[in-house]
């Protein structure tokens, strides 16, 4: 009789997944990653629209390589180099993050897959060492890649995420590479999260969108 | 085209130290912002940051909260050759159609 381990070796060498034998587990986890550093990349590119040239970072040397969280993580954790951006615009400094955890109104910790916050209160976190308050999120986006229909729970919940990090926030999307038309109703009233769906480097136009919205709100938030 | 879309991006972007803490509670620009504020994007800076140069990008394969750790190596990201995207799209485009099994109505059938 087949063993679970001759099962996994089977798996193992059907797949010959890049990160190497046993990591097939790892390949979701690695796709919904790499949509993040997408959305964490057209970020960058709201920003340097506006004329501004965002830095990479790493929290303890320059980000060579650059690594984003594989699961969620401290901003003040030192466990490994990783890596974050940084800039100016109208004297106000912000950072952007990916996997980070944050306090919010509540009490209850939340994991923000992309967020735009103040540099000043992720600077005193990493020094404290504290996780940040929901106050010092300027925009959050929940980040979704599916190869299959989303589920409406899923909205449900970054609504209710949202609504957790208070009234500082001026920014929040919900990004997947699928769609969903209730969800996209659901997300209709005012301070709902804005829909980013169908975000995917196949279609320029929603990227268009995304980066649109965020860099008028970062005009519109900076130039008080 | 996640991982080529993500290079293009920081390939824009410049790399730096990290930033140096200062007392907490201490309000203000900090020099180093001040200095970023000011700093002319010259050839030299340019340069100096790394700009338009490609990035190493990295997803640690082990995250910190993993409790038994079997040493998983990191998953590079390797930007695909733009052609290669395309042919494949192509083969992937032609592969739907020849699995498209869906009959036309004819009729009230």
């Amino acid at each position: 009789m087949a063993t679970l381990n001759d099962l996994q070796n089977a798996v193992d060498s059907l797949l010959a997944h890049p990160a190497g034998p046993g990591s097939y587990q790892l390949v979701q986890p690695i796709e919904e990653k790499a949509y993040e550093a997408y959305v964490f990349g057209l970020c960058l590119r709201a920003v340097r629209e506006l004329g501004v040239q965002p830095l990479l970072r790493g929290i303890s040397a320059i980000p060579t390589p650059f690594v984003f969280r594989g699961a969620p993580g401290q901003i003040h954790s030192q466990y490994r180099n990783y890596g974050y951006a940084s800039f100016t615009l109208n004297r106000h400094e912000f950072e952007i993050h990916a996997g980070v955890e944050f306090v919010g109104t509540s009490e209850m910790t939340h994991e923000i897959d992309v967020c735009i916050m103040r540099a000043e209160a992720a600077q005193a976190c990493r020094q404290l060492p504290n996780d940040p308050a929901a106050s010092s999120v300027f925009g959050a986006w929940e980040c979704k890649f599916y190869d299959q229909s989303l589920d409406k729970h899923l909205a449900r919940a970054f609504v209710g995420l949202t609504d957790d990090l208070g009234t500082n926030i001026r920014l929040s999307g919900f990004c997947s590479n699928r769609t969903h038309t209730q969800m996209r109703d659901y997300f209709q009233p005012q301070r709902r999260p804005y829909p980013h769906l169908l975000l995917t480097p196949l279609d320029p136009a929603s990227e268009t969108r995304f980066v649109g919205v965020l860099s008028a709100e970062l005009k519109k938030m900076t130039a008080a | 085209m996640l991982v080529n879309a993500a290079h293009d991006e920081f390939k824009q972007v410049g790399l730096t130290s990290p930033k140096k803490l200062k007392p907490v509670g201490q309000s203000g620009t900090s020099a180093q912002g001040t200095l970023e504020l000011e700093m002319e994007l010259t050839d030299e800076v340019a340069e100096i940051l790394e700009l338009e140069r490609p990035k190493a990008i990295t997803i640690e394969g082990e995250p910190e909260a993993v409790q038994e750790k079997k040493n998983l190596p990191d998953v590079r990201f390797t930007p695909t050759d733009e052609q290669q995207v395309k042919s494949l799209r192509e083969i992937f485009q032609t592969l739907e159609r020849l699995t498209d099994f869906t009959e036309a109505k004819y009729g009230n059938t």
